[in-house]
């Protein structure tokens, strides 16, 4: 049997593509982009977290683990790292509270697509359907060809959200049961794109134009991250590459950083300092005038964009 | 906005209309001569007296003039009267049994008819006097009985206290004209107004000004009869002909048009406190209903919005009121510009919106088998939800079945978890209890059980409605001449007049019991952690020792409002049981009851009288409103919710079915986005609903508002069938609306 490993489902999700749709987050990722919006998203496995403030201290937790993994202070159940790896999970199952919480959750196809089929009256109405997000949902590739195969005989409309950084024979599998392509481009400079993301950047690169001769329906998204992605200098090598490839007949998202990430940090009880380090530094969302201005760079050069969560 | 509706506005929020009130109207009609009359003319000169009599004025810059300024009417009950309803009175009021609350009570605890608006139409068609005529000639037929005599003369009476109240502001302004140094265009603008009241005394209204005046007239003194929650029916569609005569005649521009409405609309706010109530209503609980849009007068399969309806519209985007209660007809054809508007309306947070589908609303009423198919088109929104016909209904609404409670009798051999009303002594007595069905050992299944409940239930409805029968009703002569039938039959609505008598009674914490009874069949039946009388006596301690328990409860079972089948069934289940027995009954005028779900106050205030319940709530906390989910308890989003909804069959609930969503302000932020809000509501409608209202806001905001209240003086939500300025609301329902889940973030 086929599994995937999910760590949200959103329904009524309306930045992720036209009209209502569902929006599956795919556990896994390729990349280990230092600035992450969705830290959950990183690992393949499923994870135990921890929120304190929904602890009531039972304790029922402590007398259920046998290898004594679970700490008394109520401040972080868990030692050092984010989860206990010997993967019992009956600290999950006992805690009433839902203080210890599972992140990711195995699906068999016709259990998702019986989930997402839920909503096709939503998206019959506002022309909506289901996108793929993650992580890296093409990592999951021979369940995501099942998939949406299914979604397809629905008619339901398809997008994948990807970071590109996969074989290109991953596209290839399922390039007729997709719709739409959201593609980020993250960092152009190479050697940035190593140090921020820790993978060079050509096979994603790569994947883009091959994408482009085969299918006319892409989306490049730019995450605008303060300092990293969104410094003149990345966003006009992006530009160049854009028009360079013949990239223009494409339309182009700009994701306006998001602060509540910081929060979700927090929630999430991740300590790990190599990630964390990146929202020490206060980053601010962009305000309204910036966002305009970076928009400005793209139309200049006549390409089609726009702000997500603006327009 | 203009200068004078600014005006206007400014004194409203100001109250400077409070100033004319009198805290107590004294006086009397009784004496020799008339203590012999029967009730409803005494009535009838009672209101005569109040309307000749009470307190009248005029603001500044008012084009729309009039309004209640007494609360109650002469006395006309005889001692007799007075002594005897201290024996026999079924109207006391108890939370439990005899919970018809909804309705104002005169002199003597009999309930005053509420929320039945009179046939405008016909009175703009025919004007005061016609009323009159129609009595008096009725008067000199010979085979008349003494009980449509008596009627016919209430009729001349109330007609003549009408005529000269307005009589009354014809010398006013002549007055003010001779005494006051008024502005030149003031002067000019009053004596316009003078001469157009003076016109509608005797005559059909030949302008829409005149029209608009002598609705509201007649509106603010159905409030001095004691009728309340009176609305206006279908003001597009009345107001219409009158509206496309002056613009053709150029006497009126569309500007004009709107100024009229916007001063009529503010003038309706006058009433949105009313210190006579015997309970204390929350501002705002009016009733004031205003239907617009839906099927074309004399077209059933057109939709009928016109040049009106977006003035209407427009004038609710300028004034950002509390009141009218907006019903709006919509249905599958409606012109795109309707939604529009109203998209834009819920975006800049108006709360006063009610959407009702016409499509499955006409079905539903159809349904109840009493009405004609025209009737159906021409059916009109009143009070916070129902759905009644203009001018030929004599509707009652009438308390609420506290889902819960039955629930209750059954774990405690049909005894209350609580016997004390904290807030209203006395003490609930304890012959006000259930059925007792004996231990509880023996329920082997989850069915057995259910079936228990269905009987707990099937008791409740029983005497609720038994108690709805016996209550004793007023004469309402006022309302009763504007009421078709009534005025063909000379009869009084209280006697049965009207062509349609439709009863509703509401069921509350739906949420809250399918939620309870999901966790005592899983916990209980399925899962065995926990006996049925185990579980009874957690409950009673309120959940004391059992925190583990309850957040279990809370965090790990499912919920209504996620589209999780096994529990959406079961809320499917108990409410179209509660619809199936009601509607087996009848009324004291052999009318039908009709269920609807909704809540009330129920969700703050009569709740404090439910123990803990199997779903995790303490006694105390809130529960949902109407069809919402629990607080909190939503965790799939919109879809979810609509879903769980979705799930009840609407055509069983005649008298309405609220689902409230509260929506983030942000989510409006791009067009795009308002497409896919407007698409979402449209799947509402398409998955067999019938109404919808909203909320949109931001939560931050509310907490803001509820620190700095002096800056949020104009900020209104939705409470549980109206609309509310937050700040002026008890904190309890300032909380209640906060902890709303906010969807589309
Ligand atoms: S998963 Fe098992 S071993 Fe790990 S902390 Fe929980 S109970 Fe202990
Ligand atoms: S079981 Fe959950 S609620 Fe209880 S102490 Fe452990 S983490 Fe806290």
């Amino acid at each position: 049997m086929l599994y995937a490993n999910v760590f949200d489902i959103k329904k009524f999700s309306i930045y992720d593509g036209p009209g209502i749709r569902t929006t599956i987050f795919f556990k896994g990722c390729s990349l280990n982009c230092k600035w992450c919006q969705n830290p959950e998203g990183h690992s393949a496995k499923i994870e135990l977290y921890y929120d304190k403030n929904k602890c009531i201290n039972c304790n029922s937790c402590l007398t259920v683990c046998s290898i004594g993994k679970i700490n008394k202070s109520i401040s972080s159940r868990f030692s050092n790292e984010i989860k206990c790896l010997n993967d019992c999970s009956k600290c999950y199952d006992v805690c009433p509270s839902g203080a210890i919480y599972e992140i990711g959750k195995c699906y068999e196809v016709d259990e998702l697509v019986r989930i997402t089929l839920e909503d096709l009256e939503f998206y019959k109405t506002s022309v909506g359907g289901v996108t793929l997000s993650g992580g890296e949902p093409l990592l999951q590739i021979d369940f995501i060809e099942k998939f949406l195969k299914k979604l397809k005989k629905y008619k339901v409309n398809t997008i994948i959200e990807t970071a590109g950084f996969v074989e290109w024979d991953n596209f290839y599998k399922i390039i007729n049961y997709t719709d739409i392509f959201y593609f980020d481009l993250k960092i152009l400079n190479k050697y940035e794109h190593i140090s921020y993301t820790g993978q060079s950047n050509e096979l994603i690169l790569n994947n883009l134009l091959k994408l482009s001769r085969e299918k006319s329906e892409v989306v490049i998204r730019i995450p605008l991250i303060p300092e990293i992605t969104d410094t003149d200098e990345n966003l006009i090598n992006i530009i160049d590459f854009i028009k360079n490839n013949k990239l223009g007949k494409y339309d182009i998202e700009l994701l306006p950083y998001n602060e509540l990430a910081k929060e979700k940090y927090k929630k999430v009880g991740i300590n790990c300092k190599s990630i964390n380090k990146y929202f020490d530094r206060k980053m601010k969302a962009q305000t309204r005038e910036i966002l305009l201005e970076r928009k400005k760079l793209f139309i200049k050069k006549g390409l089609k964009v726009r702000i997500l969560s603006l327009e | 906005m203009d200068r004078r509706i600014e005006y206007l506005k400014k004194i409203l929020l100001a109250n400077s209309h409070h100033k004319y009130r009198l805290d107590e109207f004294d006086g009397t009609i009784l004496n020799k001569d008339t203590e012999n009359l029967p009730p409803n003319v005494r009535k009838a000169l009672a209101f005569k007296k109040a309307v000749e009599e009470m307190p009248i004025y005029i603001q500044e810059e008012e084009l729309i003039i009039g309004g209640r300024t007494i609360f109650n009417l002469p006395k006309y009950h005889t001692r007799e009267e007075i002594k005897e309803s201290k024996f026999s009175n079924n109207n006391i009021y108890d939370p439990i049994f005899n919970n018809v609350y909804n309705e104002s009570i005169d002199e003597i605890g009999d309930h005053v008819s509420d929320t039945n608006p009179p046939n405008y139409g016909k009175i703009i068609k025919n004007g005061l006097q016609w009323y009159w005529d129609f009595a008096n000639e009725r008067l000199n037929e010979d085979n008349l009985e003494t009980d449509q005599a008596n009627y016919y003369k209430s009729v001349k009476i109330v007609i003549e206290g009408v005529q000269s109240h307005i009589r009354r502001y014809v010398e006013l302004i002549d007055k003010k004209i001779k005494e006051e140094k008024l502005l030149e265009n003031r002067e000019r603008e009053l004596a316009k107004i003078r001469k157009d009241i003076n016109y509608i005394i005797i005559n059909p209204p030949k302008t829409f000004f005149q029209a608009v005046q002598l609705i509201y007239f007649i509106h603010t003194l159905l409030w001095v009869e004691g009728v309340c929650l009176v609305s206006l029916a279908r003001l597009d569609q009345i107001l219409w002909p009158l509206y496309e005569k002056d613009l053709k005649k150029g006497i009126m521009t569309e500007d004009m048009a709107l100024e009229i409405i916007e001063c009529f609309i503010i003038k309706l706010n006058h009433e949105v406190d009313r210190p006579n109530s015997r309970f204390t209503w929350l501002k705002g609980d009016t009733g004031q209903a205003v239907t617009i849009g839906g099927t074309k007068e004399g077209n059933m399969n057109k939709s009928g919005e016109n040049d009106l309806t977006f003035i209407i519209l427009k004038a609710i985007e300028e004034l950002g009121p509390i009141d009218p209660h907006l019903h709006v007809r919509i249905m599958k054809n409606s012109d795109k510009k309707v939604w529009n508007m109203i998209i834009k309306l819920l975006s800049l947070g108006r709360a006063n919106i009610l959407l009702n589908y016409d499509d499955n609303i006409e079905k539903a009423l159809e349904k109840v088998k009493i009405y004609s198919g025209q009737d159906i088109a021409n059916y009109t929104g009143v009070g916070c939800w129902e759905q009644i016909i203009a001018g030929k209904s004599s509707y009652r609404q009438c308390g609420t079945i506290e889902l819960l409670r039955p629930l209750e009798w059954l774990l405690y051999k049909g005894h209350n978890a609580i016997d004390k009303d904290p807030k209203r002594n006395p003490i609930i007595d304890n012959k006000y209890t259930g059925i007792n069905l004996g231990s509880l050992d023996k329920y082997k299944t989850f069915e057995e059980f259910m079936d228990a409940y269905k009987t707990e239930l099937r008791y409740y409805i029983l005497m609720v409605v038994s108690n709805i029968i016996k209550t004793r009703l007023a004469y309402n002569p006022f309302i009763s001449t504007f009421v078709d039938d009534c005025l063909d039959a000379g009869k009084d609505i209280k006697d049965g007049g009207a062509k349609y008598k439709e009863t509703d009674l509401q069921a509350s914490s739906l949420a809250n019991i399918a939620d309870s009874l999901y966790a005592i069949k899983k916990l209980v039946f399925e899962e065995k952690e926990s006996t049925l009388k185990d579980l009874a006596k957690i409950l009673k301690d309120n959940f004391c020792g059992y925190e583990n328990l309850r957040q279990k409860i809370i965090n790990k079972l499912p919920k209504y409002g996620n589209g999780f089948k096994e529990v959406d069934d079961i809320a499917k289940e108990v409410a179209e049981f509660f619809a199936g027995e009601l509607t087996r009954y009848t009324n004291g005028w052999g009318g039908p009851f009709r269920a609807r779900i909704t809540g009330g106050q129920s969700y703050v205030d009569n709740i404090k009288l439910i123990g803990a319940t199997p779903d995790g709530r303490k006694i105390g906390d809130y529960t949902s409103f109407n069809a919402s989910p629990q607080l909190g308890c939503d965790k799939e989003g919109p879809t979810g919710i609509i879903r769980t909804v979705s799930n009840i069959d609407k055509l069983k609930f005649a008298g309405g079915f609220i689902l409230d969503l509260k929506f983030s302000k942000d989510l409006f932020s791009t067009q795009e986005n308002k497409e896919k809000f407007k698409n979402l509501i449209k799947t509402y409608f398409k998955l067999g609903n019938i109404q919808l209202q909203f909320t949109v806001v931001n939560s931050k905001t509310l907490r803001e508002a509820q620190k700095h209240p002096e800056l949020y003086k104009d900020l209104t939500v939705r409470v549980w069938g109206f609309s509310a300025y937050f700040v002026e609301l008890p904190k309890e329902y300032q909380d209640h609306v906060i902890r709303r889940t906010e969807l589309g973030v």
